[in-house]
């Protein structure tokens, strides 16, 4: 955000904002949950199934007991639950390919759920840009301009043992108000010597659109320009929630020195 | 031959001498002051002054009436004329006795002449719209209308003439009537520098045409003297000590009026709309106070002459200018600075006002840290009176905001206006008016690249005001407008989409007539009939019912394709019980056919999108019916009012809606019906050092869409079932006011979540039911005091103004979220690490605590 804004913000801003004890209606409802999605990686593909909560904070929990399959229009690919990491399902032969169309199927407790998702081109990842901050940790600045999904880890030794960070960033081809007065983020920050793991995903138009609506509720909220709140939008029928992609990736790795 | 000619002379005298006796008897001079007596009182005294006798039976003579009469050296027919105008009583000089008896004619049917002029301060020549002329003898009046001018038809007699207008000296002038008259009267204003009046509820003066419970009338003193933000004095937010009326949150100049949206209320500055009068995204309002002369703001039935938006008109007239001499004032606020003059181009017969307001952020801030940071608006005015038939006003408001620096915000809206006054004769009145306006909003994403959106407009109306008699006047007129309209498209990147612009033409006519039934009835009724045309070059889409677009249709240039047309019915009906008690009865219906395009719930204003009503929006309608009751007291006066209003096609949109750079942005909409009511109390008092307001409102709002929250009717963003204000000022001295407002308002309906789910590392909430929560409730305590610097008021007189904008720091919520995470330096931030993020908290913003102020300001 440009010095102008910063400073319509900072006017604002004596606008403040504090935490408040806000008790909320619950309905107790819970739905399934789908995390994930597939790529054009030679890498184990995951799939994320979980239940929605009632309050802030709370663990969401793990859906363990779900069939989990991909069909690529010929074969199913069927994903197993790996036992280590509750309801995440895994599948070690499946590649996506450009232009096919996926569907993934679950059956969870009696209900049948289905997703339909197909992949744009990819494209490359930009030179990375990382910064030094006041404190002396370097902070990792987003400059994609192009529609996509960027994971980001950061992994560096302290004493021998591995610290890990991860996000991700996004970047969207939509003029929203809400993006452009969006709060504050915390920064993304990790020390000298530590490797720089970026993964780029390509989105579809209806993917770019769900996370529009994923962006609006979880980033975007509270920056004091806010839309009308509404539940982010889902490809999964049934009533499930969350989103199933397919995405093409380029990734890399850096050590940050 | 003699006989005969004896008898033809006795004949002669016969029929001659009574005739002769009778005129000796008229033609007796009297001098005479009858104040509020009964009649027989009055006919006693008339007796005993003449030694003449009166017949007359008291079953057809009204003999209890209360009459006045003001003779000095007046025939006898003279004063009996007088005391019998409007009570139908004729009078023969019979055998030595005046006998009266009922009058088979109406006397108001016969010589009737028209008084007419114009209504203006004695000190600057300002017409003085709403002042009130009345009719002592006959308890009946005009008002003066939005140009100053006044007219009323009466039978030939002796009158006297009250003119009136809140904050003014009335004055009386009696009048021998016996032919059309032109009587200019100018009022001279009555209090200090410093004005005690606060809200005047336009009903001073007992005359039926005067009773307006859904009507309020705000002056620029009002204005200025209630404490303010930053001491800025502010327009718009001085409605908010106003029943009915909600201010939408601390932060805001957007309002709702009796529950309906902010799109629906008109806001017009010399008959132009404006569309966001906002500066520094709604922190302060874009009128300047001191360019304003009156303010009126309608909340429910406006009259047949208002049309185009279905909850309110708040209609602003800018200052002309002083027609006597030059004067300068100014203000030195922490934010900005303002200069307004005015003086007479030539004196008595043209004036010109110049007002503007410019901030000065920018000069506390770098070069190097921004192009542009600053507002401004401009206020100007010419005021030519062409002879006494024509005057012309050239009028001009723009204002401005601009913070930019490669990346930006820009809002503007600018309007013009031409008006011609004409009287044709003393009984017809008409006003021309041409007017263009634009509102224009950028948001400048990168260097070059600009979407920006915009509503314009031009209109010619002309409407006609004839003044029958004093039992009837007519209304009628019509309007003709274009409209373009520009939804939003980015410059600068080819390869946005593209969002077809649309254009529009309204046509309306209407007519009305405010009829006297009786001295104890008025009855008020017009029609509008309003059309609406779209027209090319435009795409127009097609969206089938589960709101997927089927199908495009190119329009070519000036191809009309779509029409609406709307027949809108006003009534209004106001009953005098007593001299202290007031009922009303409205009803009114209204179309309204452009819309704001915005799903936002923040106080801020931020990229408003107009859009017409068209193949798939239809037009807004409300049908309002309200009952009021005003009791007044000699010190103050209670209004109670309750009104009901039914909306038709209001609009919402779906579930994150993507509104901007959509060409199908009206597959996002959603369309149903509203439902508002409510009972609004107010008691204010008007005279003395102590004057106010309290105002309570009882009020529910709510909409029924399909497609939204399951079909079920939720809570609307402008519901606030509970509203409280208490206003008030003090005049300790010439010199020093104080002013305080107290304000209780039920919080504004909020979404909150109902359960989360996980996704990529993020907590996701989950909407039930919306609008199922609300704010908790809103108060706030402003404090203001207002000293005069000079002891005595000089040509020079300057002041100072002290206010605290929510005296004890009140933190008002304005929006609430649950995504973000308290750091360890305490900072709320939205997290962005996935693994081991820290607990989310509900947090929510507020906009001011405790706001002190100071300001400076002169008047030259």
């Amino acid at each position: 955000m440009k010095k102008s804004l910063i400073i319509l913000m900072i006017l604002l801003s004596w606008q403040c904002e504090e935490i408040v004890d806000q008790g909320l209606e619950t309905d107790n409802a819970a739905l399934l949950v789908v995390d994930g999605g597939i790529t054009n990686e030679m890498t184990t593909q995951e799939i994320q199934l979980s239940l929605t909560f009632d309050n802030l904070g709370q663990e969401a929990p793990p859906v363990t007991d779900a069939l989990v399959l991909i069909n690529d229009g010929e074969n199913n690919h069927l994903f197993t639950h790996d036992e280590s990491r509750p309801g995440t399902y895994m599948n070690n032969s499946l590649i996506a390919l450009f232009g096919k169309v996926y569907i993934l199927y679950i059956q969870y407790n009696g209900e049948e759920y289905f997703a339909f998702a197909t992949s744009d081109v990819g494209t490359s990842l930009p030179p990375l840009t990382v910064e030094e901050t006041e404190t002396g940790l370097m902070e990792y600045i987003h400059t994609e301009s192009i529609p996509s999904m960027t994971n980001v880890i950061a992994e560096w030794n302290v004493d021998g043992a591995t610290e890990v960070k991860e996000a991700f960033f996004y970047t969207l081809d939509v003029v929203d108000i809400t993006k452009t007065f969006a709060p504050e983020k915390e920064p993304f920050t990790f020390p000298r010597g530590a490797t720089l793991h970026r993964k780029k995903y390509s989105l579809t138009a209806d993917h770019q659109n769900f996370l529009r609506s994923f962006l609006a509720e979880v980033d975007w909220r509270g920056g004091g320009f806010d839309a009308a709140p509404g539940n982010v939008l889902t490809n999964l029928s049934e009533g499930a929630v969350g989103y199933f992609y397919v995405s093409m990736v380029d990734s890399d790795s850096t050590i940050i020195n | 031959m003699v006989v005969s000619r004896f008898a033809l002379l006795t004949i002669l005298f016969l029929l001659i001498a009574p005739k002769a006796i009778s005129q000796d008897v008229l033609n007796e001079q009297l001098t005479l002051k009858l104040n509020n007596i009964t009649l027989k009182e009055a006919l006693d005294a008339i007796a005993n002054e003449t030694n003449i006798s009166f017949s007359y039976s008291t079953r057809s003579i009204p003999v209890d009436q209360k009459v006045s009469v003001d003779a000095n050296n007046l025939k006898l027919s003279e004063v009996l004329d007088q005391l019998f105008l409007g009570l139908r009583i004729e009078y023969v000089w019979l055998e030595n006795k005046m006998i009266l008896r009922k009058s088979k004619n109406n006397p108001i049917l016969h010589e009737k002449y028209t008084i007419s002029g114009y209504v203006l301060d004695l000190n600057d020549g300002e017409t003085l719209i709403g002042a009130t002329v009345l009719v002592e003898e006959l308890g009946i009046g005009t008002i003066v209308n939005p140009y100053g001018f006044y007219s009323i038809t009466l039978p030939s007699g002796n009158y006297t003439l009250n003119y009136s207008y809140i904050g003014y000296e009335s004055q009386s002038k009696p009048i021998t009537l016996q032919g059309n008259m032109n009587i200019d009267v100018n009022l001279e204003f009555s209090s200090s520098l410093l004005q005690e009046v606060v809200v005047t509820i336009s009903d001073s003066v007992q005359t039926v045409d005067n009773v307006h419970a859904n009507v309020t009338q705000l002056s620029n003193s009002t204005i200025l003297q209630k404490p303010s933000v930053l001491g800025e004095p502010d327009v718009i937010k001085s409605l908010d000590i106003l029943p009915g009326i909600q201010l939408f949150n601390d932060g805001s100049t957007f309002f709702n009026v009796r529950g309906g949206n902010r799109d629906q209320n008109q806001i017009l500055v010399d008959e132009a709309p404006i569309y966001n009068p906002a500066h520094l995204l709604g922190l302060f309002s874009s009128f300047t106070p001191e360019a304003i002369k009156d303010i009126k703001i309608y909340k429910g039935n406006a009259g047949a002459d208002f049309g185009g938006r279905i909850s309110s008109v708040m209609d602003i007239h800018t200052k002309d200018g002083n027609l006597k001499k030059f004067h300068m004032n100014g203000r030195l606020g922490l934010v900005t600075t303002q200069l307004s003059m005015e003086g007479p181009i030539a004196k008595d017969r043209s004036s010109f006002f110049l007002s503007g307001r410019r901030s000065y952020i920018d000069a506390f801030l770098s070069n190097e840290d921004f192009d542009k940071f600053y507002f401004f608006d401009i206020t100007g005015k010419v005021n030519l009176k062409l002879n006494d038939n024509n005057r012309l006003f050239l009028s001009v408001f723009s204002s401005n905001d601009e913070y930019i620096d490669n990346e930006g915000l820009a809002w503007s809206n600018i309007a013009g206006t031409i008006r011609w006054n004409h009287t044709f004769n003393d009984r017809l009145f008409a006003n021309t008016t041409f007017y263009s306006s634009k509102y224009e909003y950028k948001l400048i994403s990168a260097p070059g690249q600009v979407w920006s959106n915009h509503i314009a407009n031009a209109s010619l109306k002309t409407d006609f005001t004839f003044y029958r008699n004093p039992q009837s006047t007519h209304k009628f007129g019509f309007k003709l407008s274009g409209h373009n309209f520009n939804p939003g498209n980015l410059t600068g990147n080819d390869d946005a989409p593209f969002v077809p612009k649309r254009n529009a033409t309204e046509f309306s006519l209407y007519y009305s007539n405010e009829r006297l039934l009786s001295p104890k009835w008025l009855f008020t009724y017009g029609i509008r009939l309003s059309t609406w045309t779209n027209f090319g070059r435009t795409i127009e889409y097609t969206i089938d019912e589960d709101y997927q677009v089927t199908d495009t249709t190119t329009y070519e240039n000036r191809n009309s394709y779509n029409d609406y047309i709307n027949l809108e019915p006003r009534i209004k009906l106001t009953h005098i019980v007593n001299d202290k008690n007031f009922l009303t009865l409205n009803y009114a219906r209204s179309a309204q056919y452009i819309n704001l395009i915005s799903n936002s719930i923040s106080p801020f204003n931020n990229l408003e999108v107009w859009l017409p009503a068209s193949i798939n929006i239809k037009p807004q309608t409300a049908d309002q019916i309200s009952f009021g009751w005003t009791h007044k007291r000699k010190k103050w006066q209670l209004n109670l009012e309750t009104y009901y209003k039914a909306m038709q096609n209001q609009i919402d949109y779906a579930n994150q809606a993507e509104l901007l750079l959509n060409p199908h942005f009206e597959a996002e909409i959603r369309s149903g019906k509203g439902t508002a009511y409510g009972l609004e109390a107010v008691l204010s008092k008007q005279t003395g050092k102590l004057t106010g307001s309290v105002a309570y409102v009882l009020s529910r709002s709510t909409r029924e869409i399909e497609g939204i929250n399951d079909g079920k009717p939720f809570a609307a963003l402008s519901d606030r079932p509970v509203q409280f204000s208490v206003n008030a000022a003090f005049e300790k001295s010439e010199r020093s006011n104080f002013s305080g407002t107290l304000m209780i308002l039920s919080g504004s309906p909020v979404t909150t979540p109902t359960s989360f789910y996980q996704y990529a590392g993020r907590t996701v909430p989950i909407y039930a039911e919306k609008n199922n929560d609300r704010l908790p409730t809103y108060h706030r305590l402003d404090l203001g005091w207002s000293y005069r610097l000079n002891k005595v008021v000089r040509k020079y007189n300057h002041f100072l103004t002290v206010s605290f904008f929510n005296f004890y720091g009140q933190k008002n919520s304005v929006l609430r979220s649950f995504n973000k995470v308290v750091l360890e330096d305490d900072t709320i931030v939205v997290p962005t690490e996935i693994n081991n993020p820290e607990e989310l908290k509900a947090t929510h913003r507020f906009v001011y605590q405790v706001v002190p102020s100071i300001s400076y300001s002169f008047k030259l």
